[in-house]
């Protein structure tokens, strides 16, 4: 059924450049699936300026990696996927019309992002600690020699940018919580939901990445 | 009937996210086994089997327009273009024969014509 | 399509007459209104751009550079790139043109997310302030491609500041890009479907790929340099582990395919003009279509041809020299479509078509050296000299230029409700190829002999060739400036134009010249291909 675009339409949520609702939806996922691959060559500059050092000083990148703390590490993955799955029922509970399951959905997700940037911060503060920051008061215990720095570079960079995507993320999951539980959101309309969802997801996949690119590198 | 679809919806994400949580274990698991500087593939193909569920069932991609699926690819194929032709420049350097390594090994022919070969 | 509306002109009710109130242009969600709003943004971005090629035009007229001393030169250069490369070319045609005509072509009211599109030129005008302030303050000396260890560790100019104006209008460019992918799969008209749109829309498309999949790796790159700049990590520094030439493979990586954000639209536009001044319907659609595809696919694979004597392996080298090979297909295939679409064509001088024949010419002599400089052994002898230089301008300039002053003045009637003034425009057009050829014709010799590029002196015997490119540049400056002025002066003075002044194809030509706020009264339909000039009656004298 195509719905003819007219003011009374707009409440809905339908902006007038588009005819109908379907329409729109095709739009938003379209060009969030367009922002998501531009986010997937963002990342991907960091990763392959990593691989090719990792080509060049193997060892080097094992010994910096062996200064990471792994089971923080491989903690916030299972918090962060824990976290997808709370999304994931959220877009599912406002398909089927739940407005309260999907607030609460969003809220469980947004409270393990904040979790995983508690964790993140206690392994940042013991990481200067040990002198891992390559800027400030480096001294890593063992080899201290240039290729070990570029690992902690990286790491630093990588993890920053992550850390970045996901404190934005936190902020729209909440805002769009709060909208959800104001009835903007229902079976029918239910565009912007989806969106953070797919955000949220991809910065879960940056860190399914991260985690072996940077903790998973040294045997035992 | 909707009831019972939202159910059944439920439970495929939360096999979903146990299916993730088991492959982190033995990810996690794998780094403990030393496989002679071949660890790296294991780590990485589970992280892409990851991402891929991810991907699939919790984006909804499986279930999306080919439209959808094109940008999916996109993104990774032009990640993969990148990734190739960059590295590949790195593990290739080292085919060169270095300066000296050429002149070592040419300097008697370079000296004196070489005798006959066949 | 068949039959053509009444000529409507003057409407009263266009989106420009709608509100004259400057808030209602910075606050505007219409694609038209923030079309024009680049429009003056670029022109400006051009003219200084312009203004730093002239002075080092002039610097060139003597062998021991009489005008400027090297460091101010060097800073010259880098300004006229930047300025030229994200502030003119990377948005001309797109953020102009496409910003204006893409809805209009495809019978929609607006691009997909209008407040996105005016957040770009937001982002745009930032980056450029930013870019801009850099310069003013003392400016940047490292070139425009900011090459590693020189840009972080050894510049004393104003590397970060630029860097961040220019990842600032990055995301403009891929919020643009994003915009038209979305706004052509998702809004076209019924009846308007993949093979019966307008050829403008698919390099357009083409070129929307590689904004959004090259740009974020510039992005992320200059990132890393700005990094290491600020808290000296070491990154591409080779005393502390870095490579060097690892910038370059991020680097080229966006500016390769950038290369073709800039010459793909103009490849559309002449698609345009060729089908409407021959009056005939396009040879090839579908080899000119998918063309634009396969350069922004394999455009991606080549950008080692800028690396060849950089430090990058010899068999990588091989393989990006083959590969570069591979681009010449489609760029070719395009040059033969449109030459055989010419053929038996009743064809017309006006000004757009001059701009267009230009194009075809130049492009090809750019394209053809482009090879030479895609070969591994050539490569070596002319790599940074005056013949990159050249080989370039006959793309960027030759080509895109060209192409982008083709559409300017083939759609300023549609875009402002004025014709220019036909003669002045001819001549300007001819102006243009001729100074354009005398400056960088020479140059290709010059490179070919030797000279090198970026130096603020030379050898004198390669005087005379750089008094010849110095004569051609004020030739050409003269046809630049003189479509500022009769462009300028058509707004008040020209006559109205028609609905449709070329008698052209196209859903833009069916509404209003200017269009209304919502492009079209009723939502159009289509039921042929595009490029039906053989079905068209064609009315008497234009
Ligand atoms: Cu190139």
């Amino acid at each position: 059924m195509r719905v003819k675009n007219t003011a009374i339409e707009w409440e809905t949520g339908l902006a007038q450049q588009f005819d109908d609702l379907p329409q729109q939806h095709e739009a938003a996922t379209l060009g969030m699936w367009v922002f998501l691959a531009t986010e997937i060559l963002m990342f991907g500059g960091l990763f392959t300026a990593f691989t090719a050092y990792r080509a060049t000083y193997p060892h080097a990148f094992e010994v910096g990696s062996e200064h990471l703390y792994r089971w923080i590490g491989v903690g916030n993955t299972a918090v962060l996927l824990l976290s997808s799955l709370f999304v994931a029922l959220a877009v599912h509970a406002i398909k089927h019309g739940d407005n309260r399951a999907c607030t609460r959905d969003l809220v469980v997700a947004a409270a393990l992002g904040v979790v995983f940037l508690g964790l993140k911060s206690i392994e940042y503060t013991l990481d200067i600690r040990e002198g891992l920051l390559p800027w400030y008061h480096f001294h890593p215990e063992g080899a201290n020699d240039a290729a070990t720095k570029l690992f902690l570079v990286f790491y630093w960079f990588m993890t920053g940018l992550h850390a970045v995507h996901v404190t934005i993320g936190i902020v729209l999951l909440l805002f769009f919580a709060a909208l959800c539980r104001r009835g903007e959101y229902d079976t029918e309309w239910h565009n912007p939901i989806e969106m953070v969802g797919l955000y949220w997801h991809f910065v879960d996949i940056v860190w399914i990445f991260l985690l072996p690119t940077l903790y998973l590198i040294k045997p035992g | 009937m909707n009831a019972v679809s939202a159910q059944s919806g439920r439970r495929s994400l939360l096999l979903i996210f146990w299916a993730l949580m088991a492959l982190l274990a033995l990810t996690t698991g794998l780094a403990y086994v030393p496989m002679g500087g071949y660890e790296v593939i294991p780590a990485y193909l589970i992280a892409v089997v990851k991402a891929a569920l991810v991907v699939l069932f919790f984006m909804e991609v499986k279930a999306a327009s080919r439209l959808t699926w094109v940008f999916v690819g996109a993104g990774f194929v032009w990640l993969a273009m990148l990734m190739l032709l960059t590295v590949g420049d790195y593990l290739t350097r080292g085919w060169t024969p270095s300066a000296e390594e050429l002149t070592q090994h040419n300097a008697p022919r370079m000296a004196a014509p070489a005798p006959e070969e066949h | 399509m068949t039959t053509l509306p009444a000529p409507l002109s003057g409407s009263e009710h266009n989106y420009l007459s709608r509100d004259y109130h400057v808030l209602s242009w910075l606050l505007t969600k219409d694609h038209k209104r923030i079309g024009i709003l680049y429009l003056v943004t670029i022109t400006a971005f051009f003219l200084l751009g312009g203004l730093a090629a002239t002075l080092m035009r002039l610097n060139l007229l003597t062998p021991n550079g009489w005008l400027v001393e090297g460091a101010t030169y060097n800073k010259l250069f880098t300004m006229h790139g930047v300025i030229m490369v994200w502030f003119f070319l990377v948005p001309a045609v797109p953020a102009v043109i496409g910003n204006f005509i893409v809805p209009l072509m495809i019978g929609a009211r607006d691009v997909a997310f209008p407040r996105l599109n005016l957040l770009s030129w937001y982002l745009f005008t930032i980056g450029g302030i930013v870019a801009l302030t850099a310069m003013v303050r003392g400016g940047v000396d490292t070139g425009w491609t900011f090459y590693t260890p020189y840009s972080t560790g050894y510049a004393n100019t104003y590397v970060f500041l630029t860097a961040t104006g220019i990842m600032i209008s990055g995301f403009s460019s891929i919020l643009t890009g994003l915009n038209f992918i979305v706004t052509i799969h998702t809004m076209r008209c019924p009846g308007l479907t993949w093979f019966r749109l307008p050829l403008f829309l698919w390099s357009l498309y083409a070129t929307s790929i590689i904004m959004v999949l090259a740009t974020p790796v510039l992005a992320i790159t200059l990132a890393l340099v700005a990094a290491e700049r600020m808290l000296g990590l070491g990154i591409f520094d080779p005393a502390a582990g870095g490579d060097p030439v690892l910038f370059q493979h991020l680097f080229w990586f966006y500016s390769h395919p950038a290369v073709y954000i800039m010459i793909l639209p103009g490849m559309g536009v002449v698609s345009e003009l060729i089908t409407c001044f021959s009056r005939k319907r396009v040879f090839g659609y579908s080899f000119i279509a998918f063309s634009s595809l396969a350069i922004a696919f394999f455009g991606f694979l080549v950008w080692g041809h800028h690396m060849f004597v950089a430090g990058e392996s010899t068999y990588i080298a091989f393989a990006f020299s083959l590969l570069s090979y591979i681009v010449a297909v489609p760029s070719a295939i395009k040059v033969f479509n449109w030459t055989a679409t010419l053929y038996k064509g009743s064809i017309s001088l006006e000004t757009p078509m001059l701009y267009a024949l230009g194009f075809i010419g130049l492009f090809t002599m750019g394209g053809l050296t482009g090879l030479f400089l895609a070969a591994l052994g050539m490569d070596v002898h002319v790599h940074d000299t005056y013949f990159v230089i050249a080989h370039f301008h006959y793309i960027m300039v030759g080509g895109m230029v060209m192409g982008y002053m083709g559409a300017l003045h083939f759609w300023w009637p549609k875009m402002t409700g004025r014709m220019y003034p036909e003669w002045w425009g001819r001549f300007s057009a001819f102006t243009i190829f001729i100074g354009f050829n005398l400056t960088f014709f020479p140059q290709f010799i010059l490179g070919y002999l030797g000279m090198p590029r970026r130096y603020h002196a030379y050898a004198p015997e390669f005087q005379t060739l750089n008094v010849m490119s110095t004569a051609g540049a004020s030739i050409l400056a003269v046809g630049y400036f003189l479509p500022l002025c009769y462009l300028i002066w058509s707004l008040r003075y020209g006559p109205l134009a028609k609905a449709n002044p070329w008698n052209a194809t196209g859903l833009e030509w069916q509404t209003t010249s200017p269009p209304p706020e919502h492009n079209f009264e009723s939502i159009p339909t289509v039921d042929q291909e595009a490029y039906a000039y053989h079905l068209m009656e064609v009315p008497d004298a234009r």
